[in-house]
């Protein structure tokens, strides 16, 4: 964890001020300077954008390597969790109550099975550990 | 520059600039979805999700890359149909659904995306200027995805124009031609017996050379005894036959 920046009041106005400056110059006058400094504002457009192009690539990695970090983690604390253990009958009965549920449950609920042809107990058992893990029901398999 | 779909704009946004680069656990777990694998009873792969988050989870005895693509398929409708309910039945996956809005389709195509995005694909392909099952071997070594899935995309993206027949025992399967194939070029339901997707079929052996044929071996049309196309069958399953039909004759394109 980084602390936090002081912020140098000095310094931002002065950079706030260039910022005004710039933003209030019409774009034909921006030219202008650029080509009176004796720059090219087509070669500096091309410049700008290769930095912006690759400071996004660079912070997609970041996103990326971090979200795999963070997975690997995941999966590193779950190992040897416990699945709650119900009846049959009352996951049947859980599963089927989110089935009924047409209201604002229901629209909150995302389910789909590829090649799916019925679930089996110990699939039961799973996705009632999801639920549970996303929050939808509690351990004791009422929803939330 | 053609236009990218949802799918390439999420890759380029996440800094993929190689095949290597799509780790879709990964990129699953940017979208609030945690990949898990078990094995499953009753289907392939699926997806619980609840608000924001979601745990998808994939049959552990599959090999990679049917995992990948369940994995992207999942996605797809985490994307796309959040907020529903339903069972991906198995008459409803891949090329025999009936329209482009059938969430199993909508959900395909978003794989496909994700998985073989045309930005990285394209150029790929090009290089090994032929659409053939050597191509498809190189460029699912290269992006770790089935072969069938890697063949229709050869056919839509790749360096010539052409078709992919899916065969077994009792006929025609699904066909999908590339976008350059006139309409009026459309497979005939049984194999001829001249083919030698007959012999890949039977067992004869796992592929055939790409090797020239009468077009009307394979076009039930009055005019495909004018033509030759190059053919290529290689065995897909249990009871299969691929074949990639490509075409001598720019003629026939016009």
């Amino acid at each position: 964890m980084t602390g936090k920046t002081m912020r140098q009041p000095d310094l931002f106005s002065v950079s706030d001020a260039f910022a005004s400056d710039m933003m209030t110059l019409s774009d034909e006058r921006l030219l202008e300077e650029v080509r009176e400094d004796g720059q090219d504002p087509q070669s500096i457009a091309r410049e700008m954008r290769a930095l912006i192009t690759a400071a996004s690539l660079e912070h997609g990695r970041s996103r990326l390597l971090a979200a795999r970090q963070a997975l690997d983690r995941t999966r590193q604390a779950r190992s040897g969790e416990n699945v709650v253990q119900l009846p049959l009958d009352r996951k049947q009965q859980i599963l089927s109550q989110f089935a009924a549920n047409d209201g604002q449950l229901r629209s909150r609920l995302t389910m789909a099975a590829r090649q799916g042809v019925g679930a089996s107990e110990r699939e039961i058992d799973d996705i009632l550990r999801d639920l549970r893990e996303l929050g939808a029901i509690d351990d004791d398999g009422n929803i939330r | 520059m053609s236009s990218r779909t949802p799918a390439e704009q999420f890759l380029i946004q996440l800094g993929v600039q190689s095949p290597k680069d799509i780790d879709v656990e990964a990129i699953a777990w940017t979208t609030g979805a945690e990949v898990r694998f078990a094995e499953l009873d009753s289907c392939e792969a699926r997806i619980i999700g609840f608000g924001d988050r979601a745990v998808i989870t994939v049959e552990a005895r599959s090999i990679p890359a049917r995992q990948r693509f369940s994995i992207a398929h999942e996605l797809g409708h985490w994307r796309y149909h959040r907020g529903r309910s339903f069972v991906c039945r198995s008459e409803d996956i891949g090329i025999r659904d009936p329209g482009p809005l059938n969430p199993e389709r909508v959900a395909d195509a978003y794989a496909a995306d994700l998985l073989l995005p045309a930005y990285l694909f394209e150029p790929a392909a090009a290089k090994l200027k032929r659409t053939s099952f050597e191509a498809v071997e190189e460029l699912r070594e290269q992006f770790s995805t089935s072969r069938s899935a890697t063949a229709l995309r050869l056919v839509t993206l790749g360096p010539e124009p052409a078709i992919l027949v899916c065969h077994s025992p009792r006929g025609r399967r699904w066909f999908r031609a590339g976008p350059a194939v006139p309409s009026r070029w459309f497979p005939r339901d049984e194999i001829d017996a001249e083919s030698a997707a007959l012999d890949v079929l039977h067992g004869a052996m796992p592929k055939s050379p790409r090797t020239l044929i009468g077009a009307d071996a394979w076009f039930d049309r009055f005019d495909a005894d004018r033509y030759e196309i190059f053919e290529q069958s290689v065995r897909a399953g249990k009871d299969e036959v691929l074949t990639f039909l490509t075409f001598k004759s720019r003629e026939m394109l016009e």
